[in-house]
């Protein structure tokens, strides 16, 4: 009775990169291969049991544009699960504005390092509920993490541990943890790093990065305390695998020679999110299923 | 034409109650006018956020009285997360703050009787949870007890009429107060809009029972 109680409710949350108009997944966040068009990934997600949805501008904070509300509006008017979206979201106008795009929470990383007020007047306007703080996380060669902005790319030489309980302090209601070294790879998530996090905070935190295998999910919630997991290769490569997207591609973002060649998914189980559900009830964790 | 208002009290993002409404056939329109709340059909009262700014943002809107008399006035309200803590009595949200006191009972802290297994428990707890039913509504209509909805709170509602409970969950060992009905009140601590086709349902029906529109 008292070991299925104590199981916190978790959620899996399918992670879409989105580069111009088109769905890119990366390695590491870099070498961004086109996948297709995000509407038609979030469409199946919703309604094959996702959780939440993240959407990540990969390149807006690098060229200081914002190209997603069109994507966003298109997918809030038919989803109706929680949506966060991030990706250059410099000050409260924009969050603002992509709130009224349909998005139900925001994730901040590059503005929030830059101007840690940002977090507090974001958190006090719209809600600490509304504000995801995302940390992207490089672990350097002595041991130590570090946080870095621009999509993995700026070092800041600022502890992620540390910053992850600050920006809590600020008012973050949730946290993205990244593991840029193992985004992408599939090699499994850096559990040390979320443990770390997971046990210092109080906010509800996010699990993103390296997860290929579906043991590697299992792992993640028996090994740490995190309470979601966001996916990415598994379920997107999945998609394309069993033909469940159009191929219509937008051929001017992005490299796109990987779906025309249908080059083969390394280290990536391909798998649908209910399949990961039903692997995780079945060692005794609880999800919506 | 006679409107459903979903009052704007400056907290949370009140776009996606207003996509719901659409998709349901509900024509719906946010406002923090008095006016328009006083010659509402039905009122929405959704909103994330802290109960003691809520109740200061209604007050310098001046809408406390409107929402009072329109629920005296028998037409449907419908209170949404926050929107349903601030129909109660008081809440313990940074000292004790009086809210609309439409419904018996105190907003508290989540907390676990058994601290040391629920250690792991977050608060605010942000996730998908069952919600059984406790009482019967056509506002349950198509749903089935023990389907899962979506919250984001910290705090929860303790009613002290028992027959005021429609829904409640079970987060860790602590009962929370999920959905109440008393009357023409309506009201839900979970986001029916972002709970996906459940959801829907509950506008659904709430625009049935009420034959909105």
């Amino acid at each position: 009775m008292t070991s299925i109680l104590a199981k916190k409710p978790l959620r899996i949350i399918p992670r879409l990169d989105i580069k111009g108009p088109n769905l890119v997944k990366g390695i590491h966040l870099e070498g961004l291969r086109v996948l297709g068009q995000p509407h038609d990934f979030a469409k199946y997600y919703y309604e094959n049991g996702a959780d939440e949805l993240f959407f990540q501008d990969v390149v807006a904070s690098l060229y200081g544009r914002n190209s997603m509300s069109e994507i966003i509006q298109k997918t809030a008017n038919e989803i109706f699960i929680p949506l966060t979206v991030g990706g250059g979201i410099r000050n409260i106008e924009d969050i603002t504005k992509v709130l009224r795009c349909g998005a139900d929470k925001v994730a901040l990383n590059t503005a929030a390092m830059g101007n840690k007020d940002f977090v507090r007047q974001a958190s006090e306007k719209f809600g600490s509920s509304t504000i995801v703080v995302a940390i992207e996380i490089v672990q350097e060669t002595d041991g130590r993490y570090l946080a870095y902005t621009d999509n993995g790319r700026e070092y800041t030489g600022v502890d992620a541990v540390e910053w992850s309980e600050e920006v809590v302090e600020l008012g973050a209601g949730e946290l993205v943890i990244t593991s840029v070294d193992r985004e992408g790879t599939g090699g499994g998530p850096d559990l040390s790093l979320l443990e770390k996090i997971a046990e210092r905070v109080g906010v509800p935190v996010i699990a993103h990065g390296g997860v290929g295998k579906i043991d590697h999910v299992t792992d993640l919630f028996d090994k740490t305390q995190v309470d979601a997991c966001a996916i990415a290769s598994m379920l997107h490569y999945n998609l394309i695998h069993k033909n469940k997207v159009q191929r219509s591609l937008s051929c001017n973002e992005g490299n796109v020679e990987f779906l025309k060649k249908n080059i083969g998914f390394k280290n990536i189980d391909l798998i649908e999110i209910n399949e990961i559900k039903s692997e995780l009830e079945k060692h005794n964790f609880f999800v919506r299923n | 034409m006679r409107e459903v208002i979903i009052v704007d009290f400056n907290l949370g993002n009140l776009h996606s109650v207003k996509k719901a409404c659409e998709v349901c056939n509900i024509k719906a329109k946010i406002s923090s006018q008095r006016g328009d709340i006083e010659k509402a059909e039905a009122l929405i009262l959704p909103g994330v956020g802290a109960f003691g700014e809520a109740m200061s943002n209604l007050s310098k809107l001046n809408l406390i009285d409107s929402i009072k008399g329109f629920v005296d006035s028998g037409r449907p309200l419908f209170g949404i997360c926050i929107g349903l803590q601030l129909l109660f009595s008081e809440s313990s949200e940074f000292g004790l703050t009086k809210g609309l006191d439409l419904i018996s009972g105190k907003v508290e802290k989540i907390s676990f009787e058994n601290q040391e297994i629920y250690k792991n428990f977050r608060i605010p707890f942000i996730g998908w949870n069952k919600v059984e039913f406790k009482n019967k509504s056509t506002l349950l209509d198509h749903v089935e007890s023990g389907n899962y909805f979506y919250f984001v709170h910290s705090y929860y509602a303790r009613l002290e009429i028992s027959s005021d409970l429609l829904a409640s969950s079970m987060y860790g060992d602590l009962q929370v107060t999920a959905a109440i009905e008393r009357n023409n009140i309506f009201a839900t601590q979970f986001h029916p809009e972002k709970s996906g086709n459940s959801g829907l349902q509950i506008y659904h029906n709430w625009k049935n029972k009420y034959n909105l529109n």
